[in-house]
């Protein structure tokens, strides 16, 4: 074997984090080789640069010995480099030929050349051993199939190192199944995969070697065969929980929230749990374990199908989140441009969203009283902006999530779900975060905290609840849960350990 | 960031300056412009137009859009009108009924759109054909003439012996709209479910009623609307206020409110209104033919809305860097 693409000391910083930091990684020719790392590690920055969709900072990209300088996504594809991303990027409305001749089908003349891009659309689908008729629009096609299609797709470019970006995170078992003997034909003809799939199991059954990252730093390649579930989870996880994480003192009280076979969606099934007064549950799992969905279906913000809510000793029905944010109960949703702001509106308009008609005498709004409590919310929050009529789009990434944050405390809630309440803000930013928490339980509310930084559900929470795949696996106190225990049930491995 | 500031600052007031540039150059060049009943006569042409964008402006600020503005009017003034001439009711309960079946046919507009899904432009562009098609069964395809005296003073009265009733009643719309927009509590929750209506709903905004509630008011405002015009024209008149909407989004639309929602100040919809009567009232007076009078209302909608954008565009490198 020989190494066909070579990554020699790439760097990539963003404002505040250093997304790849001097990493060296050679790939062989006919190999799969797996990325492994946590959410955060590096791998779709380095993905991003291999597609051409970002430029490194620092370090070369080698291609058969021969460096590729200023690589655009045409380059790439040129070059022989294809990328599946986890989202699809497939027209439904167009037909499967259309679809893989996206951009660039076949003319004669001024004229689409139809029957030449069904032929090898054809033939390309035939390689790979699947029965697709070319011309179905492909959003008759299952999530399986659309996913044959998007390969096809790089496929009919010449294809040489096609990455994979979580392939089997959509399918069922048996789709797994005949995605691998696909891969394992590509290979045979030569072709490199890089593979990345939080699916431990998944990594021993097809990949050769594994290289982990962790923090934008290289750690280690290793070959498959000589590994164990064990040494990969250490290696991804190494680092010591240091003192980014304050100290509190426990002072658990009354229970607040208890949830009983809460069932809804398509998948959240018999969830059952409960919180106490404070008292920090994280709520840890994988990308897709239903967690965000377990959360928005407790606070009313999409419909359970079964279970009950019982807040403070009583049943309650939840039905909307306004009802909720009535019920003491709030929500810091995942994503704070797409449902926490509205970055159109000033800091101040944000902050009273959710308690403008407390702050109101009849109708009118009392205006001195609002300016007092959104000083008092900037204060407390350390908000960086010149003033509270500053639109939250020109805020960065932590001052916006200290707005959202702050407009649901002004609701005084006594339970509070954060949903990934650090993603993509700075350390600093991040730290404050954490001591805000700590006060609110101190203060006796309960929080659950959503969060796949395994560090951070270690560092922050009282107790742990791990999810996989819509349901609940495991409860871990504070003093047994470790990131290796939490991957083990999180990767659904059975409740033996 | 500050320069971001005052960029904000003039998009709001953007359109001032464009008022006061029409107000400049058609009074130095055009005599009677200026003259206290030309004033007042661009007030009244732009009254009905400015009663209607008050509600039109709540259905934008909140991410919709309702076409079906001037068959409302045709169908309160057709339904009031025939009311009082071929039913002899007397006319404050004419007119109440009138305002009423707009209300109601907005509130369709509004369950449509919130409870069925269907894109605003279809729900009211439907509504807006078959509103259209009643006023003329009602008038029965005939203009209806012969409304009794007592409520004429609503098209044709003035106050104080300047100021047309209809400026008056607009201007009541308008203070109404500013009162709610800017000082009530709920004000801001149209614009918040315009911006970013899955934020509103988490925040605990019953997004849903605030929607519907929307095409209600702009049902209200057609149905107000609707009463001024059958007195101003003096007859019920099927045909009426055909093309009212793109008048109405062309003075919403000069006056800031973004189309996608979330932004825009009612008080700047006044001066949106009033640009385009004053270009057509200036125009006019220049004796600039109508079709040209056309070609330049379009044009000045398109630069607006285009130094919009740029200044837009240049804001969100800034926010970039």
């Amino acid at each position: 074997m020989s190494s066909i693409l070579e990554l020699n000391h790439i760097t990539k910083r963003y404002p505040g984090v250093v997304a790849l930091d001097d990493v060296s990684v050679s790939f062989e020719q006919g190999e799969v080789h797996a990325l492994l790392g946590e959410n955060g590690a590096g791998k779709s920055t380095l993905i991003k640069i291999l597609a051409g969709a970002i430029s490194p900072d620092e370090g070369t990209v080698h291609m058969d010995g021969e460096a590729l300088v200023n690589i655009t996504p045409a380059l790439s594809t040129r070059k022989g480099i294809g990328v599946i991303y986890q989202e699809f990027t497939l027209v439904p409305t167009l037909s499967v030929a259309e679809n893989m001749f996206l951009g660039k089908e076949y003319r004669k003349g001024a004229f689409l050349d139809k029957k030449a891009m069904i032929e090898k659309a054809k033939e390309v689908l035939k390689e790979l051993d699947v029965e697709i008729d070319p011309s179905v629009p492909v959003r008759q096609l299952s999530v399986a199939y659309q996913q044959i299609v998007e390969i096809s797709k790089t496929l009919v470019n010449d294809v040489r190192v096609l990455v994979m970006d979580e392939p089997t995170a959509p399918l069922t078992n048996a789709e797994v199944e005949s995605l691998f003997r696909l891969v394992k034909r590509l290979v045979a003809n030569g072709v490199t995969i890089l593979f990345i799939s939080h699916r431990m199991e998944e990594l021993f059954q097809i990949a050769d070697r594994v290289t982990i990252l962790r923090d934008g730093r290289y750690i280690k390649t290793l070959n498959m065969e000589k590994t164990t579930s064990g040494e990969l989870i250490s290696l991804m996880v190494g680092r010591s929980i240091d003192e980014q994480y304050p100290a509190r003192e426990s002072n658990i009280g009354e229970t607040v929230l208890e949830v009983r076979n809460l069932c809804a969606g398509n998948f959240i099934r018999d969830v059952s749990f409960s919180v106490r007064a404070g008292e920090i549950v994280g709520l840890s799992g994988l990308i897709g374990a239903g967690r965000t969905e377990l959360v928005r279906a407790i606070y009313g913000a999409d419909p359970m199908t079964g279970g009950e809510v019982w807040l403070n000793g009583k049943r309650v029905e939840l039905k909307s989140p306004a009802v909720s944010i009535a019920q003491g109960v709030a929500l810091l949703p995942e994503s704070r441009k797409e449902q926490g702001l509205v970055l159109k509106m000033s800091i101040a308009d944000n902050l009273i969203m959710s308690t403008a008609k407390r702050l109101s005498q009849w109708i009118f709004l009392k205006k001195a009283q609002c300016a007092q409590i959104v000083a008092d919310y900037i204060a407390m929050l350390r908000i960086k902006t010149p003033s509270s009529a500053q639109k939250v789009v020109n805020l960065s990434g932590g001052n916006q999530q200290k707005v959202v944050i702050g407009k649901f405390l002004a609701a005084s809630p006594s339970l509070i779900f954060f949903d990934e309440p650090t993603r993509g803000i700075d350390v600093g930013a991040k730290h404050e975060i954490y001591q805000l928490m700590n006060k609110l339980v101190a203060e006796g509310k309960a929080i659950i905290m959503i969060s796949s930084e395994l560090p951070e559900i270690l560092g922050m929470s009282d107790r742990v609840l791990v999810m996989h795949e819509g349901k609940l696996v495991a409860e871990l106190d504070r003093s047994e849960a470790t990131q290796e225990r939490i991957m083990h049930f999180a990767s659904g491995n059975a409740a033996a350990s | 960031m500050k320069e971001s500031k005052i960029n904000q600052n003039l998009r709001q007031y953007a359109i001032s300056g464009v008022l006061v540039i029409l107000v400049l150059f058609f009074g130095i060049t055009q005599k009677s412009f200026l003259r206290l009943d030309n004033i007042m006569n661009v007030l009244r042409q732009i009254s009905v137009t400015g009663i209607v964008a008050v509600g039109s402006t709540f259905v934008l600020l909140s991410g919709g859009l309702d076409l079906s503005v001037g068959s409302l009017l045709a169908v309160t003034g057709t339904l009031t009108a025939s009311l009082m001439v071929n039913y002899q009711v007397a006319p404050l309960p004419a007119a109440f009924i009138g305002i009423l079946a707009s209300v109601l046919l907005g509130t369709c507009n509004g369950l449509l759109v919130q409870f069925l899904g269907l894109p605003p432009m279809i729900a009211t562009l439907g509504m807006m054909t078959s509103a259209r098609g009643a006023a003329y069964l009602i008038s029965g395809g005939l203009p209806i003439y012969d409304l009794p005296e007592p409520l004429k003073f609503l098209g044709k009265g003035t106050a104080f012996g300047v100021v047309p009733v209809p400026v008056i009643i607009m201007l009541v719309c308008f203070a109404l709209g500013w009162i709610v927009l800017e000082t009530t509590y709920f004000g801001t929750n149209f614009y918040a479910l315009g911006g970013n209506p899955e934020a509103a709903r988490l925040a605990g905004i019953p997004t849903a009623l605030y929607r519907v509630m929307t095409y209600v008011l702009s049902g209200l405002a057609c149905g107000i609307g609707g009463i001024v015009l059958l007195y101003r024209v003096n007859s019920g008149q099927p045909a009426a206020a055909v093309g009212m909407e793109m008048q109405v989004i062309t003075g919403c639309v000069l006056g800031g409110v973004s189309l996608s929602g979330g932004e825009g100040k009612i008080s700047c919809v006044l001066i949106g209104c009033l640009v385009v009567g004053l270009l057509s009232n200036g125009l006019t007076i220049m004796q600039v033919n109508e079709y040209w009078q056309q070609v330049f209302t379009g044009l000045v909608l398109i630069l607006a809305v285009c130094i919009d954008r740029l200044t837009k565009m240049q804001h969100v490198k800034r926010v970039k860097k």
